[in-house]
């Protein structure tokens, strides 16, 4: 712009030159001729002028729409105009390979052409939604010239072209995308069959273990009380007929039954542990010791244990009656694992550390040396004779195993003559 | 008809059990006859007066085994519980099986009392005291309808 008007004002000034000189050639023609001569050449050169400049901005614009025609053409996408009757104006040549129609195929082909037969409606509503909201994509199944179909998706918007709207509309064949995603939907529809199997598998076995469970606590129990109650009986009726071995032999008996059946319920325990679902709610340490205090109070009457309690204990998520359990096994632990003739002495606290609830048992018992630290909470784990401590080797694991299975942790510190402090952690109530 | 009859309906299979169970009575004097049967189908028609049942003293107390032959303990109680008036017969459940799905399902049928056997006589005899003192002695009878 700024050219052409350095060049206009230029070729004024050559005008003017031309003019004087004119002038001074014409001196003798009048003013008024002059005058006229001069409008006339003004207008001259003013015509030349904007015909040079319409030429010009015309081989601008004719190379502009062959740059972006080119660009139309050779685009890597599928392009297609058409106007809102659904009447192709003009295609690139992607869109041509896409389809497998040559040009004037392709203007001369109807939407039932291009379209699947069941996609049509779809098409309609697809232009109907373009017209109100002037964009939209859309996927759609389109077929080919030889019939063969396949999904794309277009991405259509709207302009004017002398005042009339046409439709612009890019072509994307998804083909790849859709194989991808119907072998996405295969995978995990084959791998929702897949867990649903294993789900019923584990879920069988669990039932299987749960009658597994039944039938030890029921059946197997059963001939202990046999054992237990006519040995008791053969000591108790017939004892001026035995001597003292064969009491011994029955005693014997009665002892190996009666641990027999504390084994078979401490698996049971530890079984049903491992299996139930334990959601944790919000549970009181208080009434959790409180009812283990009771339960084990003939023992700690029997053995003239002094334990003592820091109260209150705080409110922990867990499970209660796992907590009795686990607690159960510590006390009766701390009061157990004395040197001979020693009253127990037992101290209950609990300390809070980065909302986690530590709660501490600690004895001032026989001490567990440091490399059996890990070992006594695996089962049927024992550190002590029978005969001295009698036990079964479960009690641990059910207070690890309990633990796990209200998200906490168990753990112990302890040097041999010095006492144990068994700790459990578990999360603070309402965190 | 009040029942003045003292007996104890035991129904257990177990024929160890049985004898473990009498003789914890014998250890706690208790002079009430014990009718023992052996499978849950007996026991309706002990209940029931059916044949060969028909002459048959109704109980004070059945103290009712849950894994039976025939009929199970829980079946039982749920038979006994749709009764005209047989139903307030006290049923206390003595059983080997502390799982809770058996308990929950003894209260739900209308048990009156859950009792575990416990594996040494020793707890056995203790428990049947208990039993004799609370069952037999203190506890009041309903009325019940002898047919």
């Amino acid at each position: 712009m700024l050219n052409r008007n350095i060049l206009s004002r230029t070729r004024v000034e050559v005008i003017f030159v031309q003019l004087q000189q004119k002038k001074m050639r014409d001196e003798e023609k009048s003013k008024e001729q002059l005058l006229k001569e001069l409008i006339d050449l003004r207008r001259t050169v003013v015509t030349n002028d904007t015909e040079h400049r319409l030429r010009e901005e015309y081989s601008k614009v004719k190379e502009n729409e062959q740059k972006y025609y080119n660009l139309f053409q050779s685009s890597n996408d599928a392009i297609f105009i058409q106007d809102l009757n659904g009447r192709i104006l003009d295609v690139n040549q992607k869109l041509l390979s896409l389809f497998g129609y040559d040009r004037s195929e392709m203007i001369a082909a109807s939407m039932s052409d291009l379209v699947s037969a069941t996609e049509e409606s779809k098409y309609r509503s697809a232009l109907e939604s373009l017209v109100s909201d002037g964009a939209t994509i859309f996927e759609i199944d389109l077929r080919r010239k030889n019939g063969e179909p396949f999904p794309a998706e277009v991405s259509a918007s709207m302009f004017a072209v002398n005042g009339e709207k046409v439709v612009q509309g890019i072509v994307r064949n998804i083909s790849e995308r859709k194989r991808a995603e119907e072998e996405f939907r295969k995978y995990r529809k084959h791998l929702e069959a897949f867990v649903a199997q294993r789900t019923d598998q584990l879920e069988s076995a669990n039932k299987e273990l749960e009658s597994f469970a039944y039938s030890v606590s029921h059946d197997l129990r059963a001939p202990l009380r046999a054992m237990e109650g006519f040995a008791n009986a053969l000591l108790e009726d017939y004892a001026e007929k035995l001597d003292e071995t064969g009491k011994d032999y029955a005693r014997r008996v009665v002892s190996a039954a009666q641990h027999m059946d504390i084994l078979i319920q401490d698996l049971l325990a530890y079984s049903r542990l491992s299996r139930s679902a334990l959601k944790p709610n919000e549970v009181s340490l208080d009434s959790v010791l409180g009812e283990v205090m009771h339960q084990l109070s003939s023992d700690i009457q029997k053995i003239d244990a002094q334990i003592r309690v820091e109260r209150p204990l705080p409110e922990v998520m867990g499970d209660h009656a796992t907590l009795v359990q686990v607690l159960s096994n510590l006390l009766s632990n701390a009061i157990k694992f004395v040197e001979p003739g020693v009253k127990p002495k037992v101290n209950i606290r609990a300390e809070v550390v980065n909302n986690r609830v530590r709660l501490w048992v600690e004895d001032a018992g026989i001490g567990i040396a440091p490399e059996y630290h890990d070992r006594i909470f695996r089962i049927f784990e024992r550190l002590q004779g029978m005969e001295t401590y009698p036990g079964t080797g479960v009690g641990l694991a059910i207070v690890k195993k309990g633990l796990e299975r209200m998200g906490g942790k168990a753990g112990v510190e302890s040097v041999p003559g010095e006492g144990s402090k068994f700790w459990v952690e578990l999360r603070m109530r309402g965190l | 008809m009040v029942t003045n009859n003292h007996a104890i309906l035991l129904v257990e299979d177990d024929h160890n059990d049985v004898l473990l169970i009498k003789r914890a009575f014998q250890k706690v004097k208790i002079a009430n006859p014990i009718i023992v049967l052996n499978d849950g189908e007996q026991a309706i028609s002990y209940l029931a007066g059916r044949e060969p049942f028909v002459e048959r003293p109704l109980p004070m107390l059945v103290l009712l085994d849950l894994k039976l032959p025939r009929k199970s303990g829980h079946e039982v109680l749920e038979w006994l519980r749709q009764q005209q008036t047989l139903k307030r017969l006290p049923v206390v459940v003595l059983t080997a099986s502390s799982e809770s799905s058996d308990i929950n399902r003894a209260y739900d049928l209308g048990a009156n009392s859950y009792l575990v056997k416990p594996v040494t006589f020793d707890a056995l005899v203790e428990m049947v005291k208990t039993l004799n003192l609370y069952w037999l002695i203190l506890n009041r009878r309903a009325e019940i309808a002898n047919g």
